[in-house]
């Protein structure tokens, strides 16, 4: 069973009996994830009023912790019940700006820097592998999301960030892949949530194929990589990619790491499912569905949790890796 | 048997005059059919939904050797009830010789005069009530 708690004023509540629906989102683009959840409300003198606000901490757990955030918005109705939005402390990362110049500095440790200066406990920072030297002047977020695409163009190795537990995380994707699973029953046996998919839809284009891709730098062609495989079925798509100086030596690795990720069919896909907690955007799944044909291992884009009434379900977005 | 309706925590208590012929307690679950690709519908179990109960019967007017409680006569019961309907707080419904013993709030009254006898027939739709209490500790 889930269980919704709120702080404040050093009081823990546990507002389980007073909640509606919870909903947990999380997007692979987005640091952080979003909870919202509505509390019965009523004027009447025998409906207790839950000490949430704005600002409120709130936790949610089933057999762990699940999510830990604050109350962003409040929303009331007439005598309806009120909403509630909240997000992780990933929240100040998106909301606030900072301005950094980086020396030549390792990845690892710019990002290192930005999250002391706002607070926010570091869980796991993995090696990147690479030199920031640049001027930022953005949303915190939106500057290690450029350094790990930086760490992705020169190593080939895709980073996901993410909030565990009130502390920020960043690994590498491929060690992300995960077994969903669900039970019919409290005392009945795991079952691989791949067996139970509901409304599966696939659709696959070449809208976004690129699988001829050139590397400029000082005005002339520096790197070249192609698929010819592709080429030959779908035609040529071709993309430019222009590089700074500093990159150039790179070249030939950006070209081939641009083609691994663009020279392919691409696929999205989503299916609902029986909820399982782990479930976050960024992880990988297994799915096999043989009426819409997917097979393989797909990447959660998207992924939408809702608990109400006892039952828990997921909308997940998937795209083909 | 017999079937008593009170508020408050025996502010005011009414017996009713006469038993219905049948009173059952409907008990649902809140389940789910999940429609899947490959297995079917599969259910998912929910959790359970309020109870309810509807008692049919009349509040007599006139005197009967049957009747069961005589302090009220029939538009008086209906006037309590109304009354108790305007206070927004959950009723009590015991049957005495059952473990029926529940908070209830009244969902619907149905009241009127029928056949000329001048008895005030009624339904009365109950709903269970939950006590909700939030647990509160020091962190």
């Amino acid at each position: 069973m889930h269980e919704l708690y709120s702080v404040s004023n050093s009081i823990q509540t546990r507002l389980t009996p007073l909640v509606g629906t919870i909903t947990r989102r999380s997007n692979i683009d987005e640091l952080g994830e979003q909870l919202d959840f509505d509390l019965a409300f009523n004027d009447d003198k025998y409906t207790p009023v839950a000490p949430v606000d704005i600002g409120s901490l709130i936790v949610l757990q089933n057999r762990d912790e699940i999510f830990r955030g604050i109350v962003v918005t409040e929303t009331k109705n007439g005598r309806e019940s009120i909403q509630y939005n909240c997000f992780d402390y990933a929240f100040y990362l998106n909301k606030s700006k900072g301005i950094y110049q980086f020396n030549k500095v390792k990845g690892e440790v710019a990002i290192t820097t930005m999250l002391n200066e706002f607070s926010v406990p570091i869980g796991n920072i993995e090696l990147l592998g690479i030199v920031v030297d640049k001027i930022y002047q953005e949303e915190i977020s939106s500057i290690i999301k450029d350094i790990l695409d930086q760490a992705e163009k020169q190593t080939g190795i895709k980073y996901r960030m993410e909030m565990r537990t009130g502390k920020l995380f960043i690994e590498k994707q491929q060690n992300q892949i995960i077994k969903a699973s669900f039970k019919l029953y409290e005392t009945g046996p795991e079952v691989d949530v791949v067996t139970a998919i509901r409304n599966p839809s696939r659709k696959r284009s070449i809208e976004n194929m690129r699988n001829s891709i050139k590397v400029t730098g000082n005005d002339k062609v520096i790197a070249e990589a192609r698929n010819e495989t592709l080429i030959k079925q779908y035609g040529l798509l071709q993309e430019i990619s222009q590089l700074d100086d500093k990159d150039i030596a790179q070249a030939k690795n950006i070209a081939q790491n641009m083609l691994k990720d663009l020279g392919k069919i691409f696929e999205e896909s989503s299916i609902e499912v029986p909820g399982d907690d782990q479930v976050r955007a960024g992880r990988i799944l297994e799915i096999t569905e043989s009426v819409t044909g997917m097979s393989g291992q797909y990447l959660i884009k998207d992924v939408t949790h809702t608990i109400s009434g006892g039952l828990h379900t997921m909308y997940l977005g998937l795209e083909v890796i | 048997m017999d079937i008593y309706l009170s508020i408050n925590n025996r502010e005011q208590v009414i017996r009713l005059p006469v038993v219905p012929k049948e009173i059952k307690i409907q008990s649902d679950m809140d389940n789910t059919t999940f429609n899947t690709i490959t297995l079917g519908d599969i259910k998912l179990i929910g959790l359970p939904a309020l109870k309810t109960v509807s008692i049919q019967s009349f509040f007599p007017q006139q005197e009967y050797s049957f009747t069961r409680d005589k302090t009220y006569k029939g538009w008086e019961y209906v006037e309590i009830i109304v009354a108790w309907k305007a206070r927004r707080e959950p009723i009590r419904l015991i049957i005495t010789e059952t473990p029926i013993n529940m908070a209830c709030t009244i969902e619907s009254f149905e009241y009127g005069p029928q056949d000329g006898t001048g008895d005030v027939y009624y339904t009365l739709s109950l709903s269970e009530f939950k006590f909700v209490q939030l647990e509160q500790r020091s962190v």
